[in-house]
């Protein structure tokens, strides 16, 4: 379900739509199937996570994660091949998530922006992880068929020290 | 005690697993030499504020009134709580959370509530130094501000300690034309399952990449097959050359452990000739061609900071426990210099600092499986290798162990110094 905030009105259709690609995001990140989940995304499209609550900015500040479809495809081509030491143990994660809220559509390209609380679990060797915060997504315009422009993921313990971040939240 | 556990080309696996031996290392090496406390970069303005622990102990950097910085430990002088909650800030003040004793940014005592209540000698007064917080000695180099907090009998100043290592300091100030550096936001901060000699000894170990690497090398061939792959695909590729070409990165060993070593190649730092013209007015030809040209990959200052000069990096390293360490990165930003270059660094930061790096977890990996090795077994912990192409020039190489060697002799020396 996507909450409508600021009373807007959207088709229903597109709506559905919108869940669906959301819910398959998750989902195949939760079954490892990476180059389907990489589909979802544009061309030009950003997985952004900020290393400091609030910032707004990627460039001249760093990030825990900043990549374009390029860096998205070699973290996936790493996490696949059998040589990732860190991998032997394997690794598994699931994410839970709350409802979504549209909380804009940006006037000039007409992009949805989408968020929505997550909790991601991982299990890596012998070791579990907890994860939280905000996804935030921006999806072009149902136009053109929604795809994921950028999700950036705004972890609540975004500055304090992690273990290496292996996979997307 | 400690003596037998290091040999010239060895040393006994309990040196990376025994709590007493880690908490020995805290008191005797990290409370006794120049610990990287931060740069004042960190603290532009007075009453700047930022939390660090350095050797078990809790201090504040601050800058007081004077424009100097301070090491104050973060302790109340009346029933010993903790004084600054928050990680950074800015204060004129600090007062204390629980009965609100007040210190000066010096750590000067300048009020307690109900003064009258405190008769004798030795009752708390404010302006008593008695009363004060504990404050560490300071000295800087280059803005690189260090505290060390124990006093041996013959105490090296700062400049002394770094020696020929602090060249790496230098090559990042002068990338201003005015010397100053700043720093933006939070630093990388990454937690390793390692004790903190593993980590160093991986700083100039150019036998690891092939190996350790073999999964984001991979992916990295895989993404350089487009067009133009960006940086960052060349800077995880780099780690897959042959190990031959690892030879030829020399590494320098300077006294008290520390140690630098050269790069693959270097940016291509002085297109800008508005800039070139003012590091040269700033610091003269030799010293500004030296700052864009010099190829220096890394520096490692025994025990606790590391920089990557090129790509104006600093790093803090904190033993967390004999098994568990936090290694902090900052991306340094040279006033004057232009802004490609401050945002090519930060890409560099993510690329190889952040948690998220895609090198970083198969480093760490190795580095948590020498620790669980040497807890299921101790054992000894080999340190021969010599780089067979090694002339006797006093350089080594990144395929030889020596800089590993030379961090030993320090060990040694701070171990079992006044015994
Ligand atoms: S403990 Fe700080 S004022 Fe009492
Ligand atoms: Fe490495």
């Amino acid at each position: 379900m996507i909450v409508l905030v600021e009373g807007r009105r959207v088709a229903r259709s597109q709506l559905q739509e919108a869940e669906r690609l959301l819910y398959r995001e998750c989902e195949l990140l939760n079954r490892e199937l990476y180059e389907d989940w990489l589909a979802l995304f544009t061309d030009d499209c950003r997985y952004w996570a900020p290393l400091s609550p609030e910032q707004e900015e990627a460039q001249l500040h760093s990030s825990l994660f900043h990549e374009d479809r390029t860096l998205m495809r070699m973290r996936i081509t790493r996490l696949k091949h059998e040589s990732a030491h860190s991998l032997a143990g394997g690794i598994r994660t699931s994410r839970t998530v709350g409802p979504a809220a549209l909380r804009e559509i940006d006037h000039a390209s007409g992009d949805w922006v989408v968020e929505r609380r997550f909790q991601m679990s991982e299990r890596q060797g012998d070791r579990v992880r907890m994860f939280a915060g905000l996804f935030t997504y921006r999806l072009q315009s149902a136009e053109r068929g929604f795809l994921i422009r950028e999700k950036r993921v705004d972890l609540i313990d975004c500055d304090a020290p992690h273990e290496p971040l292996e996979v997307f939240f | 005690m400690f003596e037998g556990l290091v040999r010239d080309s060895s040393v006994d696996g309990r040196v990376y697993t025994s709590r007493e031996v880690f908490a020995a290392e805290i008191e005797r090496i990290f409370a006794r030499s120049w610990s990287y406390l931060g740069h004042l970069g960190e603290i532009p303005r007075p009453g700047d504020y930022r939390r660090v622990s350095v050797a078990g102990r809790e201090l504040i950097f601050i800058r007081h009134r004077d424009g100097r910085p301070r090491a104050l430990l973060n302790r109340c002088a009346h029933r010993g709580a903790q004084l600054i909650g928050k990680a950074c800030g800015r204060a004129r003040r600090l007062r204390c959370a629980y009965h609100g004793w007040t210190y000066g940014t010096d750590g000067a005592l300048r009020q307690l509530p109900l003064p009258d209540g405190y008769v004798g000698e030795d009752a708390p007064r404010a302006g008593h130094p008695d009363w004060a917080l504990d404050a560490y000695p300071v000295e800087t180099y280059r803005d690189f501000a260090f505290v060390r907090l124990q006093t041996p009998s013959n105490p090296l100043p700062l400049e002394e300690f770094l020696g020929p290592a602090r060249e790496a300091l230098d090559l990042m100030a002068d990338r201003s034309p005015s010397g100053n550096l700043s720093v933006a936001g939070e630093p990388l901060a990454i937690v390793l399952r390692c004790n903190w000699k593993v980590y160093l000894e991986n700083l100039h170990d150019g036998v690891h990449p092939p190996a350790v690497h073999e999964s984001s090398i991979a992916a990295a061939r895989a993404a350089a097959r487009v067009d133009e792959p960006p940086q960052e695909v060349q800077w995880v590729a780099a780690n897959g050359q042959p190990l031959a070409v690892f030879g030829d990165l020399k590494v320098r060993c300077h006294p008290y452990g520390h140690s630098d070593m050269s790069g693959f190649r270097k940016e291509a730092d002085g297109e800008d000739p508005a800039y070139r013209q003012a590091l040269a007015e700033a610091w003269g030809a030799e010293r500004a061609g030296q700052a864009l040209t010099r190829n220096l990959h890394n520096a490692c200052f025994y025990p606790g900071a590391s920089a990557h000069p090129q790509y104006m990096q600093m790093r803090r390293l904190t033993p967390l426990a004999v098994d568990r360490m936090l290694v902090e990165s900052w991306t340094l930003r040279a006033e004057g210099a232009p802004e490609s270059h401050f945002r090519r660094n930060i890409r560099y930061a993510n690329t190889i600092h952040s948690p998220s790096s895609l090198v970083k977890p198969d480093d760490a990996e190795a580095y948590r499986r020498v620790q669980r090795g040497l807890e299921s077994f101790p054992g000894a912990v080999s340190q021969h290798r010599r780089d067979s192409a090694l002339r006797d020039s006093g350089t080594s190489t990144a395929l030889d162990e020596e800089y590993v060697r030379a961090q030993y002799r320090a060990w040694r020396e701070y171990m079992t110094a006044g015994r």
